[in-house]
């Protein structure tokens, strides 16, 4: 009992609750508790290397896929909160309380990526979603940003109810909120039989929720309002490490309890991954908000990943994952370049406060154009390889229609990508332009590993089918 | 056969010099322009290496170089070349060198960045013509977007943000069907080598899906009317030298694609379609020499004739599948044809984009009534540019006779209305051709003509160079025939394998 002590979520939690205290005697040294944090996050992020696998699913998962995950949303967040720590220094709203929140977010993700019941899922999404209301109303000088932490706070807590009661209806249906034992029930269900529909409606309203959290049409309203209304920093943390969360669960829920239920919310999932292509792609196309048009992307990038998944064949399965690493990491590059730039000194709000980037600052402009061209799924760049696996996927799959759309929105969603760069390259200057750093390391690592990953994607494929490989053996 | 990676070398080095003048960001107008000079020469001796060291008499691939690249996916990074693949890497080179020694007194604003795309360009272009996976190939000829659409774009004229947009939408539309096409056959085929492709046994309506695809997307590059409506825009809005890498060795990436991948793979529906596609390059031909004919931008002139000049391209191609049946030599004839009028272009089409552009320095405008009178100011340029011109209308002796003729005899072979139409062209091509240098050479009204000056040295060894080779190939063709005439027999041999 004792070793479970030491997995990165109680580490994590202890630490964080121990920083509050320690920031209350340092107010004039933030940078003291910020580093306590970042060292707090370092250590859980070896805890989580070396984490023992342990085979007991009662209901919490301690294995190496989920640990492998966990690494890498750790790894993410020590990136993002880099990022977030210069740019609310230089707006001079910092507070420590904005990153122990977020910690508690992650805890949050990682109880989701390790829930093998769901109760214990419902107490992941809980806590990510409490941390993600703070968040988004961090700025209380602005009215947007109310209005965002409102919206999603109320919508959020009704997916929630949603979710709960799919949850109820599995457990009376099934008698069981572990996965294992859902997934013995279902097998052995007739399925011409009430209990059988029952557990399909179940499904249905846990889907709808969680389409919500994941962002996915037609469940994707709050999306770009949300986006917009936060602080970028906070937008960056959102659109990246709740995703791999919440990706994560569909992975668990719908291969391992789910299963055999898979003629089922295979079709669904497929539609909604086409909607969301489809949906993300246009309308982002007349946006002139950045924070909406990266929401727009983040819409029609999670309808990638949903539409691979949904194909359910090992393919598929190693695409998602692909996709979803690479997607991250493409969120973390082109909202991390945003956040050091600003303009006539606020944040960047619209693209064209990047207008004549390129004539003041070649170095940013290198970079949004590096990851511009990633997102648009232009060789030689990440993103294309991301996209050509899904691709593969459906078309072994024998969905050739199906990826005749896709790639015909990847065009369409190539113009908005092209219109950032065209603002940044190909247009004079308007505003004052100025960043508080000439040059940041990280942010170069993070933008070059798009191109060398893209020249050298062996490297991120061996990985992933590492990591499916995993997957695979949980699953059977 | 050569023991060191000839052709990663010359995909590789021009591309990390490229990256390093980009990433220096203006260190210096004369350095970079050193720098490139140099690169480009290299780049040039080693391509003549190549071509020397290529074994013509066999044909087949050569130079191979093939490694996992991404073994779950089962791509490879497969380098080799064939005859055809070799010409048009001479071409990229050569163009290439011309347009350093061109851009050598020209000043832009962060040259080095400049010149730095021009040989990312290179490299990727020399990639694209030597890539035998096929994935590989796709990520080369989709990466070619990239470079091209900044020097467009930041370099470009008044109206280039509307140009760069539609060129890449344009292209990258119709580069997407082909990669899904790619995809679907390497499922079939459970490889991503291209010569792997030709062995497929496909149903017809594959076939003409395939072909549907495949023809949209390197129509569209080539381009083919009706889809050619984005290339007088990049031309017009493009840097003088963007408009020659753009005109020369771009666009024969789509004549170069169909070649690869269309005669081989879709035969059935080819031969079926063949007719129809025959009309099309007949329609860019004609429809669009008249076009030509219409327009007062001189650099929208020459857009338009080069659309019409790669209908000879598209035509010689589509031939193949036409006379395949019954008249092989004939057809053998067309491809030839097809692949010599490619090169000729390049050359020519490159040479009149300079001479425009060096008039437009003087002038500053590219409508043809704002230049006249030109030859009393700059004599030795104007005969160059007469020259040029008259070898854009197919005059024999230059090296636009030959591909011309050839693809006329052949559509002889298959039908004399074909051949009629084609024939045409000549006439065309002269009235357009001889408008333009009667109105801008040799027009006589005086006033606003005071400020040309005859031709910078560089120009005119430019210029000089493009005379040369366009006479030689003009008079001995056969340098180019030895060179294509076994690897054509084999592409045609291949498409009856596909057919048996």
């Amino acid at each position: 009992m004792l070793e479970l002590f030491y997995i990165p979520e109680v580490i994590l939690s202890i630490g964080v609750l121990l920083v509050i205290i320690i920031d209350l005697y340092l107010q004039k040294h933030k940078y003291i508790s910020f580093f306590l944090i970042q060292l707090l996050l370092i250590i859980a992020s070896l805890y989580a290397l070396t984490e023992v696998p342990q085979q007991n699913y009662s209901s919490y998962e301690f294995s190496e896929f989920t640990s492998s995950i966990k690494f890498i949303l750790l790894l993410g967040a020590i990136i993002i909160f880099q990022y977030t720590y210069q740019h609310l220094n230089y707006l001079n709203s910092l507070k420590i309380e904005y990153f122990t929140i977020s910690i508690l977010g992650l805890v949050g993700t990682m109880v989701m990526i390790s829930a093998y019941s769901l109760l214990m899922l419902y107490l992941g999404i809980e806590l990510l979603s409490l941390a993600l209301y703070a968040l988004i109303g961090f700025n209380k000088h602005s009215g947007l940003s109310s209005e965002a932490a409102i919206k999603y706070y109320v919508l959020g807590a009704m997916s929630s109810g949603i979710l709960l009661f799919g949850i109820s209806l599995i457990y009376g249906f099934t008698g069981s909120i572990n996965y294992f034992d859902i997934a013995d029930q279902i097998r052995n269900i007739n399925s011409t039989s009430v209990q059988y529909l029952g557990i399909i409606f179940g499904l249905i309203f846990i889907t709808a929720s969680l389409c919500f959290k994941f962002g996915a049409a037609p469940f994707h309203i709050w999306v770009p309002d949300i986006y917009q209304g936060s602080l970028i920093s906070t937008t960056i943390l959102l659109s990246t490490l709740p995703k791999i969360g919440v990706f994560i669960v569909f992975l668990k829920l719908y291969f391992i309890p789910f299963m055999a239920l898979e003629y089922v919310w295979s079709d669904i999932l497929i539609f909604i991954g086409i909607a969301s292509i489809i949906i993300g792609s246009i309308f982002a196309l007349t946006q002139e908000n950045i924070k909406r048009l990266l929401a727009y992307s983040a819409i029609s990038n999670i309808g990638f990943i949903i539409l691979a998944m949904a194909l359910v064949s090992n393919d598929g399965l190693h695409a998602s994952l692909y996709y979803t690493i690479v997607y991250s990491f493409t969120a973390l590059a082109s909202f991390g370049v945003v956040t050091h730039i600003t303009s006539n000194s606020h944040g960047i709000e619209d693209i064209s406060d990047l207008a004549g980037l390129s004539k003041t600052h070649p170095y940013f402009a290198i970079l949004i154009l590096i990851t511009m061209l990633s997102s648009a799924g232009i060789p030689p760049l990440i993103g294309f390889h991301a996209k050509l696996m899904v691709i593969q996927a459906l078309i072994n799959n024998s969905y050739i229609l199906i990826s005749i759309i896709v790639v015909l929105m990847t065009v369409v969603s190539a113009y908005y990508y092209l219109r950032v760069i065209k603002t940044v390259y190909f247009e004079d200057r308007e505003n004052l332009i100025s960043t508080y750093t000439s040059s940041n390391i990280l942010l170069s690592i993070n933008v070059i590993l798009l191109l060398g990953l893209g020249i050298f994607p062996f490297i991120l494929f061996d990985t992933t089918s590492f990591l499916v490989d995993l997957l695979t053996v949980i699953s059977i | 056969m050569l023991d060191y990676p000839i052709l990663s070398i010359l995909i590789w080095l021009p591309i990390l010099v490229g990256l390093i003048l980009v990433a220096s960001n203006d260190i210096g107008k004369s350095l970079s322009t050193v720098i490139t000079l140099l690169t480009t020469l290299i780049i040039l001796i080693i391509s003549v290496k190549l071509f020397q060291s290529y074994d013509y008499s066999l044909g087949n691939l050569q130079f191979v170089e093939r490694f996992v690249w991404i073994s779950g996916l089962n791509i490879f990074y497969y380098l080799a070349v064939d005859g055809i693949s070799v010409s048009l890497v001479l071409l990229t080179s050569f163009i290439n060198f011309l347009i350093a020694i061109y851009a050598s007194s020209e000043d832009y604003n962060n040259k080095s960045s400049y010149l730095g795309y021009f040989l990312i360009l290179e490299g990727l272009l020399m990639g694209t013509f030597s890539a035998f996976d096929s994935i590989l190939f796709y990520i080369f000829f989709e990466s070619l977007l990239i470079p091209l659409f900044l020097i467009i774009g930041i370099w470009g004229g008044e109206n280039r943000k509307y140009a760069t947009i539609k060129f890449f939408l344009y292209t990258f539309f119709g580069s997407v069907l082909m990669l899904i096409s790619i995809i679907y056959l390497a499922n079939l085929a459970d490889s991503f080598a291209i010569e792997d492709f030709y062995y497929l046994t496909l149903s017809f309506e594959e076939e003409v899906l395939l072909l549907l695809a495949f023809l949209i997307g390197f129509g569209i590059k080539i381009p083919m009317w009706p889809v050619h409506t984005w290339l007088p825009d990049a031309h017009v809005e493009a840097p003088t030298s963007g408009s020659v890498i753009l005109a020369s060795v771009l666009l024969k990436v789509g004549g170069y694609g169909m070649i690869r991948f269309l005669l081989p793979i879709t035969t059935e529906a080819g031969i079926y379609l063949s007719d129809y596609m025959i009309y099309l390059s007949l329609i860019a031909i004609i429809y669009i020499s008249f076009v030509a004919f219409a327009q007062e931008d001189m650099k929208k002139l020459i857009a338009y004739s080069s659309v019409a000049h790669m209908g000879f391209v598209t035509m010689g191609i589509f031939l193949v599948f036409n006379l395949m049946g019954n008249n092989p030599t004939a057809a053998a004839i067309g491809l030839e044809g097809a692949m010599v009028q490619m090169i000729s272009h390049g050359l020519i089409s490159a040479a009149l984009f300079f001479c425009i552009g060096i008039m437009y320095k003087h002038s500053h405008s590219r409508l043809i009534k704002d230049n006249f009178g030109v030859a009393q100011f700059m004599p030795i340029f104007s005969f160059m540019m007469v020259f040029f011109l008259m070898a854009n209308s197919g005059l024999p002796g230059t090296s636009g006779f030959v591909g011309e003729f050839l693809v006329i005899t052949s559509s002889l072979g298959s039908s004399f209305l074909f051949g009629f139409l084609a024939a045409l062209s000549l006439i065309l091509s002269a009235s357009y051709s001889l408008k333009l240098g009667k109105n801008v050479l040799f027009g006589d009204n005086q006033k606003n003509s005071q400020g040309y000056l005859e031709c910078k040295s560089n120009e005119k060894i430019v210029l000089g160079t493009l005379v040369i080779f366009v006479l030689y190939l003009g008079i001995s063709p056969d340098v180019l025939f030895n060179l294509l005439d076994k690897s054509v027999s084999d592409i045609i041999s291949s498409i009856s394998i596909g057919k048996a």
